[in-house]
């Protein structure tokens, strides 16, 4: 038995293409009753999300049974087969339990360390559960993937330190004013980069927004979707000490806010420092505001150089990523191949049990013995001697597996019955 | 043997808390404070066990410095469950190791201790001075490490520090609140410090070489202190007062022992 993996993502389709395959709740348990109809695929796990649709398959023969996963996809998004094969992936074997645990760390995202993806995996996985998808194989791989995924996380920095021009600049602002709970963010523009701006503001609990703009309406539209108030274009200049954040990206031509505005500013706030956002070309900000004590001012190529250095810090942090997700297939494949011992144990057991029985019986008709009790308590005896005896070779079989040595059979034995020279 | 573990423990904090500042590691901070407290533990144990000595440890000059430390451990810990960044301890522990080893080797040498009256102003003063002293010092720290995340922020240049030390605004209440209760436990031991003085000699000895320092320390953070509360001081002049308000106490007190002393 192997797992084996036909996706396609980010890098290998447009999202035409991902938008056709990817599949919802309904959708998601038909595909599941199609592909578990196949008597060659032992267990199943769909992962859909925005950026990738990928099919795990546990089956014997990949070749064979991926393309026959290849043709209930095509069948379901109304894609030609051949035309499908040229946007995805196969990966079979180690490769494909390296695939997910690289998707659930988030290495192979489009911005690389994001933690969302993991979230999706494990909805996947519940869902393979759901849907009866999941068995030994599957579930097994959940617990590896989980727990190579955490170590990633936690051991590396590959989540820390934002990528996104938007997201950089609220984390400088927690750099500065620590917790944002008691802070005032103003934005100045209501375009596409101040309305991410005052999103992540809000995920890192901003005490209040205020948006001013040009156009009144759009300034009150962006106000809504943050829970701000709309601040009048002409007075944002005498309101200015009362924010300590201030994002502005506009198309105006001149500078919005100048030194002098803001050393009137700074004379109302007792010396409380004050951060300056300019994502707007051309600037919006005097950038010469930055010599001001207590004040800091940065704009898009700050910001830009800041999510640069980052972006390769987790790069770096993602060759050490690798490393773990390294011991996790490690982990997985000494799994996979104590199991294939299972068989053996449950064969020698079966035959002592057997063995048992008829021992049992022979003493009982033998010695006339026909208290029920009495054979109980033998049986008892029995079992519990039995146990005992095969304690041993069994636990040494079981983890000594994997160890990879050749051995005669008087070493073997002396192996497991820990026997000594 | 409490001098030798105190000093493993304390070397051994010094550097996972080093260690932690490069790699980041959380598992490294715990170790960090693991050892920290066992340093804390292991300090007090040698100063209890100072008492069986001939000098006692209020009037050695290793008991003054095992008490050092141990204020200095009980300030990191402080600010450390207050605004859980270890960071400080970069700057707190190399002076415990430094205290320590000190202390090891000058355990025998006694300030003059005949005559000396033991009461409970003793007790109170003590303590406290040395409390007093240990909060201006991580006041000191603070500081310094305001300045070094200020200048990173003005010039836009972040390296490991900027990750690893707290945030601007936290930096600036550590130097506040180290300030604060650094000045208020100093005047208490100050105050103590005149009542056993009565009692020990009927009189105040202006002249005496520790009180001399104790009133110029009081005088350049009472400074510090009055002027923030009453007239208002950026958190950048903040911390710079409280990093020249440590160095003119140093320079004084080498001053006073120079000359005072003889």
């Amino acid at each position: 038995m192997q797992l084996a993996v036909l996706g396609l993502n980010h890098n290998s389709a447009p999202i035409e293409v991902r938008e056709k395959l990817a599949v919802d709740g309904e959708e998601l348990a038909g595909i599941y009753t199609e592909i578990m109809h196949n008597d060659r695929i032992y267990e199943a796990m769909i992962v859909s999300t925005c950026n990738r649709v990928e099919y795990y398959i546990v089956t014997d023969d990949f070749l064979c049974n991926i393309e026959s996963v290849l043709e209930i996809v095509s069948g379901h998004c109304d894609m030609d087969r051949m035309e499908l094969r040229k946007y995805t992936y196969i990966h079979c074997g180690e490769d494909s339990v390296k695939h997910i645990f690289r998707v659930a760390s988030g290495l192979d995202s489009l911005v690389m360390g994001e933690p969302q993806i993991f979230g999706q995996i494990k909805d996947g996985f519940e869902a393979s559960r759901e849907y009866g998808g999941a068995g030994t194989f599957i579930r097994k791989l959940e617990e590896h993937t989980i727990k190579t995924t955490k170590k990633v996380r936690t051991h590396t920095g590959i989540g820390e330190n934002p990528v996104s021009v938007s997201y950089a600049a609220v984390e400088l602002a927690s750099k500065i004013f620590g917790s944002l709970k008691k802070q005032k963010a103003l934005i100045v523009g209501a375009g596409e980069m101040c309305e991410l701006a005052a999103k992540h503001l809000v995920t890192s609990d901003i005490g209040g927004i205020s948006v001013t703009n040009r156009t009144i309406a759009k300034a009150e539209s962006l106000a809504s979707e943050v829970n701000g108030d709309v601040l009048p274009f002409d007075k944002y200049r005498e309101k200015l000490e009362d924010y300590d954040i201030v994002i502005s990206s506009t198309g105006a031509t001149e500078l919005l806010v100048t030194k002098d505005d803001v050393k009137t500013a700074m004379g109302g706030r007792k010396k409380r420092p004050m951060f300056f956002i300019d994502i707007a070309v051309p600037r919006d900000i005097d950038p010469d505001i930055n010599e001001i004590e207590n004040v800091y001012v940065y704009d898009i190529d700050d910001l830009k150089a800041v999510v640069d250095a980052n972006r390769k810090q987790r790069e770096k942090e993602a060759v050490k990523a690798e490393e773990y997700i390294e011991y996790g297939i490690e982990g997985f494949y000494g799994w996979l191949e104590s199991m294939k011992i299972i068989p053996v144990i449950k064969s020698f057991r079966q035959s002592f049990e057997e063995l048992k029985e008829v021992e049992l019986n022979r003493f009982a008709s033998k010695n006339k013995v026909t208290d029920k009790d009495e054979l109980a308590k033998m049986e008892h005896l029995l079992n519990s001697y039995m146990n005992k005896v095969l304690h041993t070779p069994l636990s040494n079989l079981k983890n000594k597996t994997n160890s990879g040595g050749k051995y005669t059979l008087d070493e073997a034995m002396k192996i497991l019955f820990e026997l000594e020279d | 043997m409490y001098f030798d573990l105190a000093l493993l423990a304390c070397v051994l904090s010094l550097l996972h808390v080093t260690l932690f500042f490069f790699m980041g590691h959380k598992r490294l901070e715990l170790v960090t404070n693991g050892f920290a407290i066992l340093g804390f533990l292991f300090t007090i144990g040698q100063y209890v066990t100072l008492y069986k000595m001939p000098a006692p440890p209020y009037a050695s000059f290793s008991g003054i410095l095992l008490l050092l430390t141990i204020a200095l451990f009980m300030g990191y810990f402080g600010m450390y469950f207050k605004y859980k960044r270890p960071s400080i301890g970069l700057f707190v522990f190399p002076l415990t190791v430094l205290f320590v080893l000190i202390s090891r080797f000058s355990s025998n040498v006694e300030i003059a201790h005949e005559g000396v009256v033991v009461t409970t102003w003793l007790y109170i003063q003590l303590p406290f001075t040395i409390m007093g002293t240990a909060f201006f010092m991580l006041s000191t720290f603070a500081g310094v490490m305001y300045f070094i995340q200020e200048r990173q922020l003005k010039q836009k240049k972040f390296g490991i520090i900027f990750h690893r030390f707290p945030p601007l605004d936290t930096i600036n209440r550590l130097v506040n609140t180290t300030l604060y209760l650094g000045f208020y436990t100093f005047t208490i031991g100050l105050l103590a410090g005149f009542v056993w003085m009565i009692y020990s000699s009927g009189t105040i000895n202006i002249f005496s070489a520790k009180l001399v320092f104790a009133l110029i320390t009081w005088i350049i953070y009472s400074s510090i202190t009055f002027y923030k509360q009453f007239r208002g001081m950026s958190p950048k002049d903040t911390a710079l007062s409280t990093i020249i308000g440590f160095i003119s106490v140093l320079i004084t007190y080498v001053g006073v022992a120079f000359f005072v002393m003889g």
